[in-house]
């Protein structure tokens, strides 16, 4: 059996508090899982982990997920990871979009909706409110060969639409004045 | 992903701070198009002007565009054009500025500098028509830029051509009467002079240059004045040290811009990137001030005790940051303090605290001299050439450039303002003391010769 097949991904949620991950691990451990790569993320005390493990192949996602969720007040979702991707999914330019304003009901979707329309990705995303401004950060990818002054045109008018101040500029200027490099790595797409 | 305060604050110095790419000056050796003919020689000098550079500021724009930072100039710095005088007549001179300024505005750039003589040691028939030409040049044309280096420090300072630009000046003012004097806002006396210097009107492209060539420079001077107000306010405990710190860590974020920017406009120009050039270079608008970052710095009037400690310490922490943010730094890379350019300096000359002497004494420690100075028009042109040889020899003893710029502004006088208008701002005209009491010195003419190198005290 090859080793994909019990190669899981494992998203868990719960409110925020110390030890999430400690429990997790240990019940996936418990059931002979090797850990492969991790990320979490905390939204407004919500706590989501993402982890890509692999287990003997006799451990099913059932009880996987009941192990998870037997350990803690814990949501768990587990997925066969299924056959990788090859390569990057989308050649472009990493790009940083910025957008402020005063919150209101659908300003991601509007501005998301410009992103899908060209073709562009998501790699980042990160939201918050400061002094009653609401401000989002996109990292995205453009596709190579799409012109820069019409994505702009196009996120200005959606920006306008939704009454926010849009910004998009490439990602390298954040790098060179906010770290000892001058130009971003490459992304790479981890398996 | 870069953290995302890190992102807002890059945001924030863009959109509240007024941090720009001030100037991409291209610089363009001309040396080949010397001829015995002038019409061939301007016809060179247009072509070579023309092919080299008709794609920067399409270039320039497109760069702006994929980082969200404006280019607000861009510029032409050709080798000097006395060499292409050389073995003419004095009607080439205006034949060439007009072909100037003509080809300058078809490549839609908005100043042309190196209309340049070299002349620390002695004059050649280039130099002279050059220099004698310098004030229907530049009160005749609109992109032509002037400068000519008087003083080095391994050459001394040649007096006689001290004398001669005191004139020149004076004349290039008087010619510009309707615009307060406007012309020899665009003239620069140097000692020193940098071969890569992408800021106007000193712009030029020195000898060991290569053909052609991108210099950047970068500005912030509304971003270094926010940093240090933001850090007083934040901190309870903060000292001259630290204010130091945080002007460094700000000089180097403002240097980045102008690295990656201007390797970019080089590498699509597909020419060779020169410098940086880490000079802080103030403009008239409120927020944008060197002269307001010595008030955030605790000095109340621009021009009391202290201005030129903290002039000091700015301009060194500028540089070290500078330095650690690119190995390609040249030009003149200091703060400068051009004084109708800045709103907070030309205020302080108006209200009587700045006065000539003191901004003298500042020049010693920062970039890059008297720069945008508004005299009173009835100046004699033997005090104008004395205020040049003072700043000259600051320059050429301690190893740096000096430059002057004056404007002796026809028919103003103390309490009076001259308006030039867009980044030359306003100026307030300056009191000077003692004057008609340096036509003796001045007129002994001849070599101040160069100074010891040892025994520096």
């Amino acid at each position: 059996m090859s080793q994909s097949i019990n190669r899981y991904i494992i998203t868990v949620t719960a409110r925020d508090r110390v030890g999430i991950i400690a429990d997790v691990s240990e019940a996936v451990f418990d059931l002979g899982a090797n850990i492969e790569a991790l990320s979490q993320t905390v939204v407004w005390g919500w706590f989501t982990m993402t982890t890509c493990a692999t287990f003997p192949s006799a451990v099913a996602a059932d009880a996987i997920c009941a192990a998870i969720e037997g350990v803690g007040p814990y949501r768990a979702i587990v997925e066969p990871f299924g056959t990788p991707p090859e390569g990057p999914v989308i050649e472009g330019e990493p790009f940083i979009v910025t957008v402020i304003g005063v919150d209101h009901p659908g300003i991601v979707r509007r501005l998301t909706r410009e992103f899908a329309n060209h073709g562009i990705n998501i790699f980042d995303v990160w939201n918050e409110v400061q002094e009653g401004q609401f401000i989002v950060i996109f990292g995205v990818t453009v596709p190579v060969g799409i012109e820069l002054s019409t994505i702009r045109h196009d996120l200005e008018r959606a920006g306008s639409d939704a009454g926010v101040e849009v910004a998009i500029q490439h990602q390298d200027i954040f790098t060179a004045t906010n770290s000892l490099s001058i130009y971003s790595k490459p992304r790479s797409i981890s398996q | 992903m870069i953290p995302n305060e890190d992102i807002l604050q890059t945001i924030e110095m863009i959109r509240g701070e007024n941090l720009d790419v001030r100037a991409v000056t291209l610089g363009i050796n001309l040396m080949g198009c010397a001829d015995r003919d002038p019409n061939h020689m301007v016809a060179l000098v247009q072509r070579h002007i023309r092919n080299t550079a008709k794609q920067l500021v399409s270039i320039c724009n497109e760069v702006a565009d994929k980082y969200g930072i404006p280019i607000v100039n861009k510029r032409l710095a050709i080798s000097k054009a006395s060499v292409l005088l050389e073995g003419h007549d004095a009607g080439v001179c205006m034949q060439l500025a007009k072909a100037l300024d003509a080809v300058a505005a078809e490549v839609d750039v908005d100043f042309i500098g190196g209309y340049t003589a070299l002349v620390q040691k002695g004059f050649s028939h280039g130099d002279r028509l050059l220099i004698d030409s310098l004030p229907e040049v530049l009160s005749t044309t609109r992109r032509v830029c002037g400068s000519v280096n008087v003083a080095s420090t391994k050459a001394g300072i040649n007096m006689d051509a001290v004398t001669l630009m005191g004139r020149q000046i004076k004349e290039t003012a008087e010619r510009s009467r309707e615009v307060s004097g406007f012309a020899a806002a665009k003239l620069c006396v140097f000692a020193n002079i940098p071969e890569d210097n992408p800021f106007m009107a000193g712009a030029f492209l020195g000898p060991g240059e290569p053909g052609a060539v991108v210099n950047i420079g970068v500005s912030g001077p509304g971003v270094i004045k926010r940093a240090l107000e933001r850090l007083i306010a934040e901190n309870s405990e903060v000292d001259l040290e630290r204010i130091a710190e945080e002007i460094k860590r700000t000089s180097f974020r403002v240097t980045r811009v102008g690295e990656l920017m201007g390797r970019e406009v080089a590498k699509r120009l597909a020419i060779d990137f020169g410098v940086v050039d880490l000079s802080l270079a103030p403009t008239p608008r409120v927020g944008d001030s060197v002269g307001e970052i010595l008030e955030v710095m605790g000095i109340a009037r621009i021009g009391a005790p202290g201005s030129t400690a903290a002039i000091a310490l700015l301009n060194d922490a500028v540089k070290k940051g500078g330095l650690f943010a690119s190995s390609s730094v040249g030009g003149l890379s200091g703060a400068f303090i051009p004084v109708s350019e800045d709103k907070a300096l030309s205020d302080a000359v108006g209200a009587g605290s700045l006065r000539l002497e003191k901004l003298e004494a500042m020049t010693s420690v920062c970039s890059v001299g008297l720069d945008m100075v508004v005299l009173p028009g009835d100046t004699d042109a033997e005090t104008i050439a004395a205020i040049i040889a003072d700043e000259m020899a600051i320059g050429v003893i301690n190893q740096k450039t000096t430059a002057v710029r004056l404007i002796p502004a026809p028919g103003k006088q103390v309490g009076d303002c001259a308006v030039f208008g867009g980044l030359f701002g306003e100026g307030c005209v300056i009191d000077v003391h003692n004057r008609g009491f340096s036509e003796r010195f001045v007129e002994f003419g001849g070599r101040i010769p160069a100074p010891l190198q040892s025994l520096r005290n």
